[in-house]
């Protein structure tokens, strides 16, 4: 019994020292390196990770999940063994820590101030070892380093500076098992999804991101009023946006245009622009028409959108949008599109006439020359199309970022706290020499940057030198106490 | 009589410091006469963006003199050499600050946003921090490190791709000022701790046959890298076509670009990583022989050989890409090819010929260097010290990178490459500060992790940008 008791002790033992701790940022170390240089499916391509590696690699890796690391289990263990550690550890040395923060050794012996790595002794001269004491704990005070009054009562002088540098790892530990906690509430209670919206559409339900994934159903509805991208002079995209509006029970509660850089929140929902493209369909087409009617030359101009119609100046006729092709090529005597984006657009018209039959003509935008015969009798020109836009927008819900950003701003805090600061600490006591002269012995420590306070302690004890060197105002004490 | 003779080695090498000078001085100002209508061009010496370029140019010619007399006051003792190298140093960071506020005010953005941006303020921030460090603390040492890395950088910005680009909608936040200035700054003091690493080794008396193992187990990194991705199998280089028209690579497949053979121009290549393994392999007999001169002899005169072919190689290389375009019968069509395209091979042969002028240095002068340089405390301490500063820098780079994300791609982190390597670079630094601080690392050790350290942050600035992109596309 007893032996299995202290066989789980040198367990715990180990679990909370800084070798294992080490040991676990080695294999995290090691997992993420593998995850970068192997392909992982949620970057990786459709088929791309079965085109690049051997089936029976793919099937080890697999096995062992080297192909999604930052999921597997064994990936989140570590994590979480990182974190007991971290927290074992540090409920292990806290309280001596804060025992030594809230009570600090402030009184002090000769034989303490001796076994300092810095020290320095002073001769007291004509002075009495409380003048001495009384002049130096002024001149200290006047550097801005001041002595602790009610120590200096008790015949001590006791200078420190930033005792708060000794917590510090605490807090950087703390806020490092914070940023955890919310990576873990994100994990089980957030999710990430995707919502493509046209311009007019609204949707509550949310695509999963990554294939296997459930479709998730929002408690209000988000519409798209309008989207787009707003182009620098040469054409490059410099921004997209989209314009929404979140409905609860078909009320319009919120409006809000949103960039790339710039969410919508809603309840805790926030809403990216993440995708911008043509859906290769157009919103509106501008058409310039010309015809000759009875003898006098007809000019209108045509603003056109799928399915509605629109009236030509005579005869009863409607001139409708029958075909759109935003980038068509010839392939054989096929007509195709290359893409989405409307750069060679072949538009084809259907004129209808009360009585008769309906006519038919296509025009090709940039190159009407090439226009093929037409039966409408009316000459048409493309002016400008616009397209319908589709706005791809990503979803998240992270219940756990704003401990993730407290944890980030204590991090900050205690980074600097522990690094940039030293607790730095000077005694003073009255003391002799090796030959018995009287001394004011001074004597420093810092916690870390020895050289920094090695200069310090010198500048200090300089000053503290020269305010005792200097001749005392009544010589006559000076015989009387020698 | 007596007197003459004490007095006369110390006139010599006053003669040797004001020979150095009065060389550096000729060189320099040749390089800038023979590039003077280069500069001025065509169009004049005030034109836009190009502005910035030639001041970086001339800033190149003046950290290239101050790495020749910063190395050559630490190798000679001199100290007139010294105050002359602070000058240039000076003289070429303004330079440097004003080809970045060119940048800036012609892009109408801080030059924050691609990898040529990029060098171009982290070299910037290697000198600034080395003159901080300089001037602060007194050290007169470091410029024979820092000054060849700052150069080396401008050197691979020469071929980088320069033009500006209008900022894409994502990299359109304050964010991204934070969060690159932030990583520039960390990896320039981890730059820094890393000079004062290497110089804390040769004061504690690693030897200058380990340094050359060393140059040698980089130039056969470096070679065998090239030698893998870039000769073929008939012993020609390849290089990505260019298509001057539409400036870009000729693509065969998306991701798959057309390879141009550059005939026999592998041979150097392989001849360089063959007598850089030579090195290493004799370096290993010599460690084991009972008559390690000889060994050593031959080790040194190997290496002497490898860096010869090295510059054969780059000179070839240089007259084939500036010689014209290569046909290829396949497709019955000439295509040129660019250096830009092979940042890697250039930057790695760089990097490799300035470590070989660095060990040639220590070999020549290892007495009178180690003696220059300050205790092996102050030196250990300087080490903890930039590592200490740099670390909470990277923190907060890592956390304003996340912050952004989390506005940009709906997620604070994504387990992108290079996000993960910027994290393998916090834990290798954090295990470093842990061991410092409560095992008390000191010495050796904490120089090679410093050294070490440095090396991931390198592979997370360029490694990851060139060979494993993905989100950070841009940079």
């Amino acid at each position: 019994m007893a032996s299995r008791q202290s066989s789980f002790d040198k367990f715990l033992q180990f679990f909370s020292s800084l070798k294992c701790g080490l040991l676990l940022l080695g294999l995290l170390g090691m997992a993420m390196i593998a995850g970068t240089l192997i392909l992982q499916r949620p970057m990786a391509q459709e088929g791309q990770i079965e085109q690049v590696y051997a089936p029976q690699i793919v099937r080890l890796l697999n096995a062992i999940g080297l192909f999604d690391v930052f999921h597997t289990w064994w990936f989140i263990l570590l994590l979480g063994l990182l974190g007991a550690n971290i927290t074992l550890a540090s409920i292990e040395r806290f309280p001596q820590v804060w025992r030594l923060f809230v009570r600090p050794h402030f009184l002090a012996d000769a034989a303490f101030v001796r076994a300092l790595p810095f020290q320095r002794e002073i001769p007291l001269g004509s002075h009495t070892s409380e003048e001495g004491m009384a002049l130096a704990a002024q001149t200290l005070r006047n550097l801005g380093y001041p002595p602790w009054p009610s120590v200096l009562a008790k015949g001590t002088l006791y200078v420190e500076k930033h005792r708060l540098a000794r917590l510090a790892p605490y807090v950087v530990h703390a806020s490092l098992l914070i940023i955890f906690a919310g990576a873990i509430l994100d994990g089980t209670h957030g999710y990430r999804g995707y919502v493509s919206l046209k311009p007019g559409m609204s949707t509550d339900v949310v695509e999963p991101l990554t294939m296997p994934g459930a479709r998730r159903h929002l408690d209000f509805s988000l519409r798209c009023d309008a989207a787009g991208m707003d182009p620098y002079p040469d054409g490059s995209p410099r921004q997209y946006w989209s314009q929404l509006t979140v409905l609860e029970n078909g009320r319009e509660v919120e409006h809000k245009k949103i960039y790339v850089n710039d969410p919508l929140t809603y309840k805790g929902i926030r809403f990216f622009q993440a995708n911008y493209s043509s859906t290769g369909s157009p919103r509106k087409l501008v058409m310039e028409a010309n015809w000759l009617e009875n003898g006098v030359q007809e000019h209108q101009v045509l603003t056109l959108a799928p399915g509605v119609p629109a009236p030509l100046n005579t005869q009863g006729a409607t001139v409708e949008l029958a075909d759109f092709i935003p980038d068509y090529v010839l392939d054989g005597n096929q007509i195709t599109s290359q893409s989405d984006d409307p750069r060679n657009p072949a538009i084809q018209l259907q004129v209808t006439r009360p009585g008769s039959t309906d006519t038919h003509a296509w025009i090709l935008a940039k190159s009407p020359e090439l226009n093929p015969p037409n039966d409408t009798g009316i000459n048409i020109r493309f002016v400008s199309v616009e397209m319908e836009a589709m706005t791809g927008l990503q979803v998240a819900r992270e219940p756990g970022q704003w401990l993730i950003w407290t944890g980030c701003l204590l991090l900050t805090l205690g980074l600097m706290m522990a690094l940039y600061f030293s607790h730095i600490r000077v005694w003073g006591v009255a003391a002799v020499d090796r030959k018995g002269q009287p001394v004011l012995l001074l004597g420093g420590q810092p916690s870390k940057y020895r050289e920094n306070f090695e200069r310090k302690f010198h500048e200090l004890t300089d000053k503290v030198a020269g305010a005792l060197m200097q001749v005392p105002e009544e010589p006559g004490e000076d015989a009387s106490a020698a | 009589m007596a007197k003459a003779i004490t007095h006369t080695p110390e006139r010599s090498q006053t003669n040797i410091a004001n020979w150095i000078l009065l060389i550096v001085s000729v060189a320099m100002f040749t390089v800038l006469a023979i590039s003077v209508p280069h500069l001025i061009g065509e169009q004049g010496w005030f034109h836009g963006a190009q502005a910035g370029e030639k001041f970086l140019y001339v800033a190149l010619i003046a950290y290239l003199g101050a790495s020749v007399l910063y190395g050559s006051s630490v190798a000679l003792r001199r100290v007139e050499l010294f105050d002359g190298a602070v000058l240039l140093s000076r003289s070429g960071f303004l330079l440097h600050t004003l080809a970045i506020l060119i940048r800036w005010s012609s892009s109408g953005h801080a030059p924050l946003s691609d990898i040529y941006e990029m060098v171009l303020v982290f070299s910037w921030a290697v000198v600034a921090a080395h003159t901080v460090a300089e001037w602060k603390l007194k050290l007169t040492f470091l410029g024979a490190i820092t000054l060849p890395i700052a150069a080396l950088a401008l050197i691979l910005m020469q071929v980088l791709p320069g033009e500006i680009r209008p900022l894409v909608p994502a990299l359109q936040s304050t964010w991204l000022q934070i969060h690159v200035t932030l990583a520039m700054l960390s990896y320039a003091g981890f730059t820094i701790s890393f000079a004062v690493a290497l110089l804390y080794l040769v004061k504690d008396g690693v030897t200058s046959r380990s340094f050359l193992s060393w140059c040698a187990a980089l130039a056969v990194g470096v070679y065998g890298t090239i030698v893998a991705t870039c000769v073929n199998g008939s012993m020609a280089l390849t290089m990505a076509a260019w298509d001057p028209v539409s400036h870009e690579k000729v693509m065969l497949a998306p991701r798959k670009a057309l390879m141009v053979p550059l005939e026999a121009l592998g041979w150097p290549f392989v001849i360089a990583l063959v007598l850089a393994i030579a090195t290493l392999a004799l370096n290993l007999m010599a460690t084991y022989s009972e008559r390690p001169e000889n060994w050593d002899k031959t080790a040194r005169w190997a290496f002497l050989a490898a860096v010869a072919i090295q510059i054969l190689a780059i000179v070839l290389l240089l007259v084939s890409v500036n010689g014209g375009s290569h046909y290829l019968a396949q497709y019955s069509q000439s295509f040129r090819v660019r250096l830009v395209d092979s940042p890697f091979l250039l930057a790695g042969v760089a990097t490799v010929l300035f470590a070989s002028i660095a060990w040639k240095v220590l070999d020549w002068k290892y007495d009178s260097i180690a003696g220059y340089l300050p205790s092996r405390d102050s030196l250990d301490d300087l080490i903890y010290k930039t590592v200490a500063i740099s670390f909470p820098l990277l923190t907060f780079m890592i956390i304003a990178g996340a912050y952004w994300a989390n506005r940009t791609w709906g997620s604070y982190w994504s387990w992108d490459p290079k996000e993960d390597w910027a994290l393998i670079t916090w834990v290798t630094y954090a295990g470093y500060l842990h061991m410092r601080l409560t095992r008390g690392w000191r010495g050796r050790r904490s120089a090679y992790f410093a050294i070490i350290g440095f090396g991931i942050v390198m592979f997370t600035f360029f490694g990851v940008t060139y060979l494993l992109p993905g989100l950070h596309a841009y940079a």
